[in-house]
């Protein structure tokens, strides 16, 4: 599970404006080609963050995209859906 | 003199954007009302970057070394150094553009010191990282904004990871701020230094562990209270000694910016590691602190 595209997603809402656009304006099609697995790029579609997290995805990474408002997120959603997962170290 | 002060602050990336907003700034409306809601939060502790801009020009420093933790936008997971220098003639930022953050496009690096520093940490066999055409997170910027709002003073990043995976050891970032401070008095004895740093102490952001509508926690407030104390005393031994690898991975992905304190206080304890001020600000688990390297009345 290469959660490091999803991670590297996350990135890129912040520091690639183009990409930001595209997720903003079409999400699925923003995904098609950005090395996702079939249950990764569901689970970003969804903004099911509690799912990300829970295959390893980075919550500091993931935050940016309640930040930036993509994938549906917003701070009270990804706060409601992330505290339903169970912590785990972040190393 | 040489290293002649540290100090350490915070960096909430939309503390440049409230500071803005307090000062009167023209901002787009959408900017200006979400930095309206943020004020009273951060009323204090813009006030207090307000006031270390004071204390940063009383120390008259020609130089800044600033010890981050980089938010993974300098760096990536692909490949995050322990530690780095940053070697270059200029960079500029915030990379990560927080809310209402001016853009600093051209903020001078102070090249030979950074070359300095990173031959001299080789030689004292620290494996450090060098970087160059390299950008500045809000974790820099922020204090930066504030301190030195002209960028009219040189910086010379040193980057501990933070945020990026498995850290250094307290005791290591101890023995790099001690040997930066020993390379910096040995090779540039007519230099004003001020070792810069920043952070929280408890701070977990995205996971489980943040607070209900918020996209952050504190998850160890004891430890926060406990650091305080230790840096209020002034015992970086006991500090070192309790900030184990265990105790930063629990309070949470940030917590590890406590390295780059600890460092700075290796950089200044030369004469005295008890802080000439210091502010606890508990709702963010961050503090503000300078130390002093000069002896009194110097």
């Amino acid at each position: 599970m290469a959660v490091f595209d999803v991670d590297r997603v996350c990135w890129r809402i912040v520091h690639d404006p183009d990409f930001l656009l595209a997720v903003q304006n079409d999400p699925v099609a923003a995904t098609a080609d950005v090395g996702l697995s079939e249950q990764e790029r569901h689970l970003l579609l969804e903004g099911d963050v509690k799912g990300l997290y829970e295959l390893g995805v980075s919550g500091f990474l993931m935050e940016h995209l309640a930040n930036k408002r993509a994938f549906g997120l917003d701070w009270p959603t990804y706060s409601q859906r992330i505290r339903q997962a169970a912590w785990t170290p972040s190393w | 003199m040489s290293i002649v002060g540290g100090m350490h602050v915070a960096h909430i990336p939309v503390l440049p954007g409230v500071g803005e907003y307090l000062a009167g700034a023209e901002l787009p409306p959408p900017v200006a009302a979400a930095l309206e809601r943020m004020v009273e939060p951060m009323r204090r502790d813009v006030e207090l970057l307000i006031e270390m801009r004071e204390r940063f020009v009383a120390f008259g420093a020609d130089a800044i070394v600033f010890f981050d933790s980089d938010h993974l936008n300098t760096f990536f997971l692909d490949h995050v150094p322990s530690i780095a220098v940053g070697v270059d003639d200029t960079t500029s930022g915030p990379s990560d553009h927080p809310l209402g953050h001016p853009d600093h496009p051209s903020i001078p690096v102070d090249r030979a010191l950074a070359d300095t520093v990173h031959r001299g940490l080789i030689d004292r066999l620290f494996d450090v990282s060098r970087a160059q055409r390299f950008t500045l997170d809000h974790s820099m910027t922020v204090p930066l904004h504030y301190v030195t709002p002209d960028m009219d003073v040189p910086v010379v990043p040193v980057w501990i990871n933070g945020l990026g995976g498995v850290p250094i050891r307290s005791q290591r970032a101890l023995a790099l701020g001690r040997a930066v401070a020993e390379i910096i008095n040995e090779a540039a004895p007519e230099r004003r230094i001020v070792v810069m740093s920043s952070g929280a102490i408890s701070f977990d952001i995205g996971t489980p562990r943040v607070f209900p509508n918020a996209v952050f926690g504190i998850p160890d407030p004891e430890w926060v209270a406990r650091v305080g104390e230790l840096l209020i005393s002034g015992d970086v031994d006991q500090l070192v000694e309790e900030a184990t690898p265990d105790r930063l991975r629990d309070a949470g992905n940030a917590a590890a910016e406590l390295l780059d304190t600890i460092a700075l206080i290796g950089a200044v304890d030369g004469s005295g590691v008890r802080p000439e001020f210091f502010e606890l600000r508990e709702d963010h688990a961050h503090v503000f602190a300078v130390w002093s390297a000069e002896p009194e009345g110097a």
